[in-house]
């Protein structure tokens, strides 16, 4: 496989999860779907199950979201309950909601109770994995609690009984998709890049999209045969906050005029840089890795979840950081104060879009914020 | 319409109940002896998140300002705009929770002769139980604003299955209701609250005076399912809903205590005798409604708006007896886990699409309501999130359901005559037709 081919391989399942899931699907394979990055696919993999992450799409509507849910979800859950309600997921087997953010957990709930009102709607069975981030012991036996559980569900559906063995190598796997994934980052943070921000978004969602007998050689080949450098001296973007699920966000501010070269949020370059330890138990190794270890809307203390923002900013390289907030959000506007702070004792100029809808966003005026705060970057003197 | 002959006599203008007088003095006095032990003498104290167990802190002696409560005296002082304007100039911007972050704006703004009470002094620890995604933001700012206290969490684990008839299985049945594998979360996490509580105020907590504020907690449920059937049976209600709240309010803040327990035989006794002399909140009762979700705190006149013109009286709101069937926790051995059982599930029970909707239409059905109006609260969608499912159940179930968006703490959003016309065109055109 040419990096080329690679390249070409993860756009297109980027564009089209669903069809990648109905490829497999056909093929045989035994699907489960998941949301957001807190759930182990590493137990699904050790299972022989396939696992896939499943994301919104803010072009699919449902009139009965309207119907149901309240203005107030994120837009993101809103599009994930239509397409849940129109039968799009009806090729899992299984569907894992973790409980890393409220309204994913409202999501569950409301999924739980739609079939009361909703006769024909054809949810898959559902999963509520109860993650919990905070960092104390008592809550690391908790979640332990809770990977059994997957573990006994998994089976429950065809999986095989979990062994040591099968645990170990589904860490390792992973492990190597996310330290690929490291690796291939110098395409879109390097100085010389040879992949937009949007590609960078289509290449991380890749490793939780292809299963990973496919996704290891495709990132892989990417790694050894790049696409060719380009000159860029456009701003360097950090774009950070609500989760960028689909490349909307970092294409308007691509078109701005800037380059994106680091995401941090739940579907961005926090995701891989932590690896799952391989010594050990295994399972208090998965249970350390998800309680701690990857980003999150409840994870804190926030002094450590900023470390981790910073560390990127100084890795990237970025100039600049944009803070891109959901409509509705009530929780990352707490850290924006201070992470502002840390920021402008660092000399990063910062834009703030905050409550920005999801569903029919006003892109004009979301292109002219940016455009204009590129703008006055240009007017400092060197 | 009633003949006003034979109309029973109305509760006098401004004429409170005595239990009515009595929970606002024992109130003051708590306020007195917070001023004089805590804020004088530096003594120790608890801010809580509501749903929290203070009975750890009952038994201990320590006081706990509770959130909600101190949230809800800011706003009934109609300090709510300034400082919200004071979130803005901070740079949090105006769509984050507003209710829980009023407390926490009035110690950044240090400004103790604006702040109720003077303002909270520096708590021994902040408790925060975790069950929405930014308690803990907050709470961390709250902490180091505070000059670094501690900052104690609960996590929230989640259920994973809503059996149905919650209400029925809650105060006995709890164990496999609530799960056991989340109790026996949730029981580790209290003893941990606990040692630091001890190991922070030098006290220690008793397992005799803690059982016996455990069964005081369920003697206090028994009482208000008693005010519950009084009011539920009588026509008309004996009691207006702002007088209800301030006295189920006043023990569930005090719960565990024997204040609340007496006080609450006193309340059932009152009523009794309301209702034997034909005392009526609204003598010319004709419609009874419920008041959905959460209260109305810098407003609670509006409950009482459409009695005059339209005989319609709210008899029944979330908090009428939520301290019997969702605080009732009985035991024989482990009031530990009994106590963990209380606070595990207490925010779904209220909101979650099915549980709240069905406990709702067993209130209606129970109270004789034949309308029901609803508040979806802006800025805090925690409290807005199955709102729409449980007004569709609400109609479904007989019930013509209005819902109001506004904030609940916020009295720059409320338009008093906007609401108050939209509640008559309801009244005159979904209940009373």
């Amino acid at each position: 496989m040419t990096g080329a081919d690679a390249l070409a391989r993860i756009r297109a399942v980027y564009a089209d999860r669903l069809g990648e899931a109905r490829r497999r699907r056909a093929a045989g394979a035994t699907l489960v779907g998941y949301f957001l990055n807190a759930v182990p696919v590493e137990l699904i993999l050790a299972a022989g199950l396939d696992p896939i992450r499943l994301v919104g799409d803010p072009a699919r509507r449902s009139p009965l979201t309207e119907r149901y849910l309240e203005e107030y979800f994120d837009g993101e859950v809103q599009s994930l309950f239509g397409a849940a309600m129109e039968g799009d997921f009806a090729d899992m087997s299984l569907l894992v909601i973790p409980r890393t953010a409220e309204t994913y957990l409202q999501l569950y709930y409301f999924l739980k109770e739609i079939p009361k009102w909703e006769l024909q709607a054809s949810v898959p069975p559902l999963h509520l994995f109860d993650l919990l981030q905070t960092p104390h012991w008592t809550v690391a036996q908790y979640d332990l609690g809770r990977m059994r559980a997957l573990a006994a569900r998994l089976e429950e559906i065809g999986g095989a009984r979990i062994d040591e063995a099968a645990l170990r190598t589904a860490i390792a796997t992973c492990n190597r998709l996310r330290s690929l994934l490291g690796q291939a980052s110098t395409l879109w943070q390097g100085d010389a890049p040879s992949l937009s921000g949007v590609d960078a978004l289509a290449v991380i969602a890749a490793a939780s999209v292809l299963h990973p007998d496919e996704a290891v050689p495709a990132l892989e080949a990417l790694v050894a045969d790049p696409p060719p450098v380009r000159r860029d001296d456009r701003p360097r973007v950090l774009l950070k906050g609500s989760p960028q699920s689909d490349p909307r966000v970092t294409a308007l501010i691509e078109e701005a005029g800037a380059r994106v070269v680091a995401h941090d949020h739940v579907a961005g370059d926090t995701t891989y840089d932590t690896l799952v330890s391989e010594g050990g138990d295994p399972w208090e190794a998965l249970v350390h890795h998800y309680q701690l270890g990857i980003p999150g809307l409840r994870a804190y203390p926030q002094r450590a979840q900023d470390q981790r923002f910073l560390a990127l900013v100084e890795r990237s390289r970025a100039e600049v950081v944009i803070f891109f907030h959901d409509q509705y959000d009530d929780t990352l506007g707490w850290e924006y104060p201070d992470q502002k702070k840390l920021l402008d004792a660092r000399g990063i100029p910062s834009l703030f879009l905050k409550q920005q809808p999801y569903l029919d966003p006003p892109v004009a005026e979301q292109h002219a914020a940016v455009a204009g705060f590129l703008a006055t970057l240009q007017k400092v003197p060197a | 319409m009633t003949d006003t002959a034979t109309r029973p006599p109305r509760a006098p203008e401004g004429e409170r109940m005595a239990a009515t007088l009595a929970a606002q003095a024992y109130q003051k006095a708590t306020q007195a002896r917070f001023r004089a032990e805590v804020i004088e003498g530096g003594g120790d104290y608890v801010i809580a998140d509501a749903v929290a167990p203070h009975e750890i802190f009952h038994t201990m002696d320590v006081p706990v300002i509770s959130l909600p409560w101190y949230s809800a005296v800011i706003s009934a002082k109609q300090l709510s705009p300034y400082y919200f304007g004071l979130m803005d100039e901070l740079g949090y911007h105006d769509g984050l929770p507003r209710y829980t972050s009023l407390p926490f704006m009035t110690t950044l703004a240090n400004e103790p002769e604006r702040a109720p009470y003077g303002g909270l002094p520096k708590p021994t620890m902040i408790l925060e139980r975790l069950r929405g995604d930014y308690g803990q933001k907050i709470g961390e700012q709250w902490a180091r604003a505070f000059g670094g206290v501690p900052l104690v969490t609960i996590d929230n684990s989640s259920v994973t299955e809503l059996t149905p008839g919650w209400f029925r299985h809650a105060q006995s049945d709890w164990e496999a209701l609530y799960e056991p594998h989340r109790l026996d979360f949730q029981v580790k996490q209290i003893e941990n609250v606990i040692a630091v509580a001890e190991t922070l105020t030098h006290r220690s907590l008793d397992p005799g005076a803690f059982r016996q504020v455990m069964h005081r907690v369920n003697e206090a449920g028994e009482l208000v399912d008693r005010a519950k059937r009084i009011i539920a049976a009588a026509r008309p209600a004996p009691v207006s809903l702002p007088e209800q709240l301030t006295n189920v309010m006043a023990a569930t803040w005090n719960r565990g205590s024997q204040w609340a327990v007496d006080h609450l035989r006193t309340y059932c006794e009152e009523l009794e005798a309301r209702v034997a002399s034909g005392v009526a909140a609204c003598p010319d009762e004709r419609v009874r409604l419920l008041w959905v979700n959460n209260g109305l705190w810098f407003n609670t006149g509006f409950y009482r708006a459409f009695e005059e013109k339209y005989g319609a009286t709210f008899v029944w709101s979330m908090y009428s007896n939520f301290l019997s069937d969702g605080y009732r926790k009985y035991f024989t051995d482990d009031p530990l886990r009994a106590l963990a059982a209380r606070h595990i599930s207490m925010n779904e029970q209220l909101h979650l699409p099915g549980w709240m909707a069905e406990w709702i239409i067993e209130q209606a059905r129970d109270y004789g309501c034949t309308g029901a109006v609803m508040l979806v609260p802006i800025g805090d969608r925690m409290s807005a999130f199955g709102t729409k499912l449980c007004a569709m159940a609400l109609e479904q179930g007989g019930i013509p359901t209005l819902t109001l968006t506004a904030s609940m703490v916020d009295a720059r959003l409320w338009d008093n005559a906007a609401m108050i016309r939209k509640v008559e065109e309801f009244l005159e055109q979904r209940v009373l037709k």
